[in-house]
């Protein structure tokens, strides 16, 4: 194995090097097993991303997105159930299917309960939301302790690693991309309908409910997918963040979908070169997903205030 | 070692977490209120999210924990309060953007941490998920003097809290030191928010101001009452939390130690469910029954309007009719028959009233009908019986029974 080739590299060296290897590896001169932990890190920021934005993009127009809030804490709850259920049959937990299940188990049981909450119970929805996820959470905690013996199963869910993420874990994440990419071409119009004009389409006679549950399905894949490289609570600026920003720039769907992607792009690559940077002159490794979403928050604030402010964009986004 | 209930107060090594944990559920249980009613239940994951990173810069530099995750918890208020007004976010887009930034910068804090300071990072860790069982005398000391000033808080400012809470733009009229009060509650809730942390982590915390306030609501409309409610239930919760997180490992004998925030919690949770399903105001179950006799009544009363007319009627109204004495061999007894007149007579005062009072004509008129003489009960019969000068015969030119006052 040769030295990483981004040793010693500072900011811009760093950029472009990592530019240079995405397209070598993109058109097959690159090996994927030669790939390094920033080529690797940077990748999987770019697939974690897009498939936020395609399954974000319907929750923030939806003013749902604390119902990724409560999946990303749910997903816990997810991944220790799908593991016990796996490990009794004598499966590993830690595949393609168990990694599915935990998505469907975690959707399953925030939707349901959530809903009988709201609609049987009467209880007011965001408080049922805060009180049912921080409850299966807590279920959670505890079989993790109870089966796994392990309390700090979750540090690292909170905190995201980006650089235990292997190339393997690339084709995980890569497949949940193309999942987000698949179900948004697939259904673009319906969900458009639905949740643009919702009460057009009641009216209609749209059916949500299959809508409502591959959405809230996919956005679980997507955490579950997230997991392990930014963390179950950074990857909520994941979701929101691309998004409005490319709501700056209007309010048109496909635009804000194009413009997402390309923030989640150019952030993936800031902020893993801006990791880098800091190894490079401070001899500190931080937090690759963490940079990554204050990169996206700055910009959103700079953004919002400079340019828009004399656009007088704002108000309508 | 077996513990018994007075260990749980004594005992040098459960002690501080039993005081705690109380103290802890009841100024959680009030602040949770003040947010359900508010509308704003998601506002204390925030904050706590928000304080981590205040948590740990205090914990490597001043050795201030409790401080400065307060201060950087009001920072999170600070920036949520930017995004909603300046950038003109939804509530909860705002929310979830603060949660994921403020915990971003505390990781990208925790990462350089690690590395140089790695005790201050072990200790950050606990606010993460919380230990309840290592806390000390000191901490009692911290949730005793935060208990009792949110006791007074709540209990002297409680006029300001309902304007503030139930007549928001009426409150924004009102003198500058009422939107002080106003601060000051929010000190109070950051700093509630961390200490709160250091027992149950920053995930849960908010949950144990959410389930009382769910509760307490299930029982009572009484705001007042409710705060009451939900800090006796956080009470009682904290404590069972604490028997099972030491009481379970030592009934199955095995070598475990049980977090105790999530057992507090999961048993808020399973008394916030029962409460849901069993309370007698709003509860699922009262509601079901409560349906369930109005659709009997309708039935009953169909099934003798139907025998008095002389049409068949199905075999299990006949039954039920039966049992309660209105119907013999198919033909309806005295009561019965009283019972069905008057049901005809409301019918007929229904209808006369809708055509004579209101000018309504065509089917409707019956459909209505069929639906009132169900929910009219003696006080308005009489009243319409006034209004109509005891008529004696319907729009369709139908006969209308003489009232029997003996009915129900």
């Amino acid at each position: 194995m040769d030295v990483n080739p981004y040793w010693n590299k500072d900011f811009f060296e760093s950029t472009i090097l990592l530019l240079k290897r995405a397209v070598l590896w993109i058109s097959g001169y690159l090996p994927t097993d030669m790939l390094v932990e920033d080529d690797v890190a940077f990748m999987a920021l770019i697939g974690v991303g897009f498939s936020c934005v395609f399954s974000g993009v319907f929750l923030v127009v939806k003013r749902m997105t604390l119902v990724v809030n409560a999946l990303s804490h749910t997903i816990l709850l997810g991944i220790v159930a799908s593991a016990l259920i796996l490990v009794s049959r004598g499966m590993s937990p830690f595949s393609t299917t168990g990694f599915i299940l935990a998505a469907f188990l975690a959707s399953f049981i925030t939707m349901a309960s959530t809903n009988v909450l709201v609609k049987i119970f009467r209880v007011q929805p965001e408080a049922a939301i805060g009180f049912m996820f921080t409850t299966l959470f807590a279920i959670g905690v505890l079989f993790s302790t109870l089966f796994f013996r392990n309390t700090h199963l979750g540090v690292e869910a909170i905190f995201g690693n980006l650089d235990a993420v292997e190339q393997n874990d690339l084709l995980q994440i890569f497949f949940v991309a193309g999942l987000n990419f698949l179900w948004m071409f697939l259904f673009f119009g319906r969900l458009r309908f639905i949740h643009c004009d919702g009460s057009f389409a009641k009216v209609m006679g749209q059916k949500t409910f299959w809508m409502d549950a591959t959405k809230f399905f996919i956005t679980a894949l997507t955490i579950v997918g997230g997991f392990q490289s930014v963390g179950v609570v950074i990857i909520m600026a994941f979701f929101t963040l691309p998004i409005l920003i490319a709501r700056l720039f209007g309010p048109f769907l496909k635009k804000i979908l194009i413009i997402g992607c390309g923030v989640t792009l150019v952030s993936a690559l800031v902020s893993v070169a801006i990791a880098r940077d800091i190894l490079t002159h401070y001899a500190t490794a931080v937090s690759t997903g963490a940079v990554s979403a204050l990169v996206l928050f700055i910009a959103y604030i700079v953004l919002g205030l400079t340019y828009f402010k004399k656009a007088g964009k704002l108000e309508h986004s | 070692m077996g513990f018994t209930f007075i260990d749980f107060f004594v005992h040098p090594v459960l002690q501080a977490s039993t005081f705690a944990t109380l103290l802890l559920s009841i100024f959680c249980s009030l602040l949770g209120c003040v947010l359900f009613v508010r509308r704003k239940a998601l506002l204390a994951e925030t904050l706590s999210h928000a304080a981590y990173v205040g948590v740990l810069l205090g914990l490597l530099f001043l050795g201030l924990d409790f401080l400065a995750g307060t201060f950087s918890s009001l920072l999170g208020v600070a920036i949520l309060s930017f995004l909603e007004k300046r950038f003109r976010l939804s509530q909860d887009v705002a929310l979830s953007v603060t949660l994921a930034v403020s915990l971003a910068l505390g990781t990208f804090f925790a990462s350089i941490t690690q590395l140089y300071w790695p005790i201050a990072y072990k200790q950050s860790l606990i606010f993460l998920y919380g230990q309840a069982a290592t806390m000390l005398n000191v901490h009692v000391l911290y949730f005793s003097a935060i208990s009792l000033f949110a006791i007074m808080i709540v209990f002297l400012g409680y006029r300001i809290i309902c304007w503030s809470s139930f007549d928001p733009q009426f409150f924004s009229a009102q003198k500058i030191r009422f939107r002080l009060f106003e601060i000051l509650l929010f000190v109070l809730l950051s700093f509630s928010v961390v200490i709160g942390s250091r027992a149950c982590g920053i995930m849960l915390v908010s949950g144990m101001m959410i389930a009382p306030a769910i509760f307490a609501r299930s029982f009572t409309h009484h705001f007042g009452k409710m705060l009451f409610l939900a800090s006796l239930m956080g009470a009682f919760c904290a404590l069972i939390g604490n028997f099972l997180s030491v009481g379970i490992p030592q009934t199955f004998n095995v070598e475990l130690k049980l977090p105790t925030g999530p057992l507090i919690l999961i048993t808020l949770a399973l008394v916030t469910a029962l409460s849901l399903f069993f309370s007698p105001k709003e509860g699922y179950l009262v509601r079901i029954v409560r349906a369930f006799r109005f659709f009997l009544k309708i039935q009953i009363e169909n099934a003798l309007k139907d025998l008095y007319k002389k049409r068949k009627i199905r075999l299990s109204m006949s039954f039920i009719l039966g049992l309660l004495g209105m119907q013999k061999n198919g033909f309806l007894t005295k009561k019965g028959e009283q019972k069905a007149q008057n049901l005809i007579r409301l019918h007929r005062l229904w209808e006369l009233y809708l055509s004579k009072e209101l000018g309504i004509t065509g089917s409707r008129v019956h459909e209505s009908a069929e639906e009132m003489e169900h929910i009219l009960d003696a006080k308005m019969e009489n009243r319409l019986t006034e209004y109509l000068n005891n008529p004696t015969h319907d729009p369709h030119n139908k006969e209308i029974p003489q009232r029997i006052d003996s009915w129900m």
